[in-house]
């Protein structure tokens, strides 16, 4: 029999990213999850990618009877009409008319007539997907393992003979490991339930490539979408690191001209120094050279962000309202960290951003639910600069004077530039600083300038050449007084 | 000893029968539809006491399969019932303990089966004993 390469779709977009354009047809899968984890309902997307262009499917259903799949999945868009289901679970028969057995085995009772029941439906729909949900049903109908092993291989290797991809479910428990389908199955799909949320992910594919390692997954009212986990590239490639004005003249100077494209910047800070301002007057900036701007906001709302911008003479309204600043506000339990990478992957991609703000850390922790913000901003960063996105991270640090630190997170190794902002008080009066403590690919100036924002915009003045100690937000004049 | 049965159309009805007794309808319909898959002739008995079973004649049956799961005292009378007529006896239980075995024994049973019977070997042994019975 000659091997069919193609591939089929899932109907699960995201997993079908994951594995690089879908299932090999002609091959048998085995999603491996608890109780409540989605596998039917991966297999009704399985399905309908099917019915989608024009497959006969079959839902070969061991236990959840037709119409309670029919009720349980309403509106989730699948075309279950056009779902030929071979129900062989158990009709409430079995308990009132006393159906029961015990004579001989279920083994020696069911499995003739399933299998030409089986048999028949095959040959007469003639499905190129079939579903199987779940197939560890069949270990009733066998009498020991090895038989058991023996008549699911020869099953799996009846329906794909008749060129068919198979999907299906196991149950498991310690008492009933399902390792022997493991083994069997071209490929396993797992889901489990973890701290933040369900995880799906390929730990087999025989004869393809796939990206290894979990993802997070959603079931919403329309079914299961996946996130993929963005996985940065090993090096960047073609990237023209120019250099892009931060639309603050002084800033733009000590920058020895901006920042460059395709770098990860970090403006950080106590709350309230003016942090995200310098943010989205970067922004700003860019989308009125007529580049798309992309800002996600883990803490404000974006029309709060909006009008203090426009209180300071940073018009980003009108930006947003000509499309090319897009700012969305992201609630960060609602979002986990790969989710949220993915929004902002299609976001770049949709609209080719060239630039995009993440305001800020803290919020971003938030979605990250137990998971290790370095690894996760690391892959969602490196992965955004490798198509020359030039990335602007707002970071809050705790203290508002007192030692400096960079951030509290320990992330900074991260960055190509790092702009810092400090509180200092002189003389009873809280002021504010700017200042570049690093630049990867040029030269930039080392000295401290006040920054205040008022309603002519951001104004940095001269080196405060007069204070040391400014970085403990506690300077003395260097003249002693 | 072949048994001729009643005629039907005209057809001299020369299968051998079986008498199953059992309170479990499904297992009798089960066992009923084995035997007559395997050309046997099967007569089915749940209650042992009902005043309507068929007579249990000498030579009426070649073989009886006796579940006893679910009776009372009352199945071990009816299995003497089945000895008095010369029919072997096979009794049926879900579980074999020693106490079992000697009851069974003591009231004409050939032997004791544990359930679930597999069917392939049940058909050996039912050919066996019918033609034992037929020798």
């Amino acid at each position: 029999m000659k091997i069919d390469m193609s591939k089929v779709s899932t109907g699960v977009k995201g997993l079908d990213l994951t594995l690089n354009g879908g299932l090999l047809s002609q091959r048998t899968y085995l999603v491996h999850g608890g109780p409540g984890t989605g596998k039917t309902t991966l297999g009704l997307h399985f399905l309908n990618a099917g019915i989608l262009i024009g497959e006969q499917v079959l839902f070969i259903s061991l236990q959840e009877s037709e119409q309670a799949l029919k009720d349980n999945n309403e509106g989730r868009g699948f075309d279950l009409e056009k779902i030929h289901f071979l129900d062989i679970s158990p009709t409430s028969d079995f308990f009132v008319k006393s159906q029961t057995y015990d004579i001989f085995s279920p083994a020696d009772v069911e499995r003739e007539p399933l299998t030409e029941k089986i048999v028949s439906v095959v040959r007469q729909i003639k499905p190129k997907r079939v579903f199987i949900d779940p197939i560890t049903q069949f270990r009733y109908f066998s009498s020991d393992i090895f038989q058991f092993r023996k008549q699911v291989l020869s099953f799996l290797k009846y329906l794909v003979e008749n060129g068919i991809t198979v999907m299906f479910t196991s149950e498991f428990s310690e008492a009933n490991p399902d390792e022997d389908l493991q083994f069997m199955a071209d490929g396993i799909i797992t889901i489990k339930d973890s701290v933040s949320g369900f995880q799906i992910s390929v730990e087999k594919a025989r004869g393809m490539d796939f990206r290894f390692g979990p993802n997070y997954m959603k079931i919403k009212k329309e079914g299961i979408v996946v996130y993929p986990r963005v996985v940065p590239e090993n090096e960047l490639k073609n990237i023209d690191f120019e250099c892009i004005s931060t639309g603050i003249e002084k800033l733009d100077q000590m920058l020895h001209g901006g920042i460059e494209r395709g770098t990860i910047t970090i403006f950080t800070g106590p709350s309230g120094v003016g942090k995200t301002t310098c943010g989205m007057q970067t922004m700003k900036t860019a989308a009125s050279r007529g580049e798309k701007c992309l800002v996600y906001s883990f803490e404000e709302e974006v029309e709060m962000i909006v009008s203090r911008c426009e209180s300071i003479g940073i018009k980003a309204r009108s930006l947003i309202n000509d499309g090319l600043l897009v700012m969305k506000k992201i609630e960060p339990l609602q979002y986990s960290s790969d989710e949220f990478a993915y929004l902002v992957d299609t976001d770049v991609h949709e609209l080719n951003a060239r630039i995009v703000m993440i305001d800020s850390i803290s919020g971003y922790k938030l979605s990250l639910r137990g998971d290790d913000l370095q690894s996760k901003i690391h892959a969602l960063c490196k992965h955004l600069q490798s198509q020359g996105v030039a990335i602007l991270i707002i970071n809050e640090v705790e203290f508002i004077t007192g030692d400096f630190r960079i951030t509290d997170d320990h992330f900074s190794h991260l960055a190509d530039n790092v702009v810092f902002l400090r509180y200092i008080e002189i003389n009873s009066e809280l002021r504010k600083t700017i200042g570049v403590l690093k630049k990867r690919l040029s030269g930039f100036q080392r000295s401290i300038r006040e920054i205040s924002i008022t309603s002519q915009g951001i104004e940095i003045g001269p080196e405060l050449k007069e204070y040391r100690g400014i970085l403990k937000g506690v300077p003395v004049s260097v003249d002693g007084e | 000893m072949l048994m001729a049965n009643n005629s039907v159309n005209g057809e001299v009805e020369t299968r051998f029968s079986i008498l199953c007794v059992g309170q479990n309808l499904r297992n009798l319909e089960l066992l009923a539809d084995f035997l007559s898959r395997l050309n046997y002739r099967p007569y089915c008995i749940s209650d042992v006491e009902a005043e309507d079973n068929p007579p249990i004649k000498e030579g009426a049956y070649q073989l009886a399969l006796i579940d006893i799961t679910g009776y009372d005292q009352s199945i071990w009378r009816f299995c003497e019932r089945i000895r008095s007529k010369n029919i072997r006896l096979l009794v049926v239980s879900a579980r074999q303990t020693a106490s079992l075995t000697e009851e069974s024994m003591k009231f004409g049973a050939s032997g004791v089966l544990i359930k679930p019977l597999v069917m392939k070997e049940l058909a050996t042994l039912i050919h066996t004993f019918v033609n034992e019975n037929n020798e």
